[in-house]
């Protein structure tokens, strides 16, 4: 299974080293999606099928704890997991943003092991719970079927 | 803690150019070098900190060949076929990343701390000679030239670990 990731950083630069870097982790990407701020970011959510989301914190127009807090508003994207990447000075931040629903973090300087490893992390969880949020419906129609009236 | 911050300094800028920039730095005295202060600078990379009541920047000074190496490794590309934008996108990461842990350090919870958009320049007509003549710098020798932080902001700001 490959897994569409979309890249949120105001640095060009460091998109492309996000992108090289998950490329050399081996988590089997499909497609990356790529934007410059929080803003751009919804628009790319609009227009294609994302699996997970790297965010930067500290990005102008929108930042990363902003659009967390937009998608986690949104009843189609509420589901996509929100991978923050910051550096250790915003741990208050990264509070902020777990309190907001982000799935995880990544703190910089960051080797393609820790990508890998929270990624897939991160993946799996998300899998477990759409699944089990599927089953629920199923689970309590079947309740239905066995009342007896 | 027990590290002094100019430790704590050394340690970051070892982990964080050693990590992303495949860089292997040390100090001018673990080197048993001195800088040739008359030689000039290239590119500098501010960024700006604001913690407690003190504000102001942290600077990194680089020379023109360490530069280009720093941003060649984090690109995975030829030196040669570096922009000046990529350039300067990466020393501005760079800065991030440096003072952005150094930060996490000395504040681990971050309720004093906080940083800006890093900025990068050309460092004008200064010489390594004018930087180090001030107060709170630091050299950090390589292969490819030399990097000069000026850290006094960050003393200013925890004045504890002086």
């Amino acid at each position: 299974m490959a897994f569409n990731i979309l890249i949120v950083d105001d640095s060009e630069t460091m998109r492309a080293v996000v992108k090289k870097v998950v490329t050399m982790s081996g988590v089997a990407v499909g497609q990356f999606l790529e934007a410059a701020n929080g803003r751009e970011a919804l628009e790319v959510l609009e227009g294609a099928w994302v699996d997970v989301i790297l965010s930067d914190i500290n990005m102008p127009e929108m930042n990363g704890i902003e659009l967390l807090q937009e998608i986690k508003k949104n009843v189609v994207f509420k589901h996509v997991p929100v991978i923050m990447i910051t550096t250790e000075a915003s741990q208050a931040r990264m509070d902020e943003a777990a309190r907001h629903g982000a799935a995880g973090y990544i703190k910089k300087p960051f080797v393609p092991e820790t990508i890998k490893a929270v990624l897939l992390d991160v993946l799996e969880k998300a899998y477990a719970q759409r699944l089990q949020e599927e089953k629920a419906p199923e689970e309590s129609s079947g309740i239905d079927e066995d009342l007896d009236f | 803690m027990s590290e002094t911050l100019p430790q704590l300094l050394c340690q970051t800028v070892a982990e964080v150019y050693g990590t992303m920039f495949f860089t292997f730095l040390e100090t001018a005295e673990e080197a048993g070098l001195t800088p040739d202060p008359g030689q000039a600078v290239f590119l500098e990379a501010a960024i700006g900190v604001s913690a407690r009541e003190a504000k102001g920047e942290v600077r990194f000074y680089y020379a023109e060949p360490l530069a280009r190496h720093i941003a060649s490794n984090f690109l995975a590309i030829d030196a040669d076929q570096l922009d000046e934008r990529r350039m300067r996108d990466t020393l501005g990461e760079a800065a991030n990343m440096t003072v952005g842990s150094l930060l996490g350090k000395l504040d681990p919870k971050a309720v004093c701390g906080a940083l800006d958009i890093p900025v990068v320049r050309q460092a004008g007509i200064r010489t390594i000679g004018d930087i180090l003549s001030q107060p709170d710098t630091i050299a950090f020798h390589s292969d490819f030239g030399w990097l000069l932080m000026d850290y006094g902001v960050v003393k200013t700001c925890f004045k504890h670990h002086e």
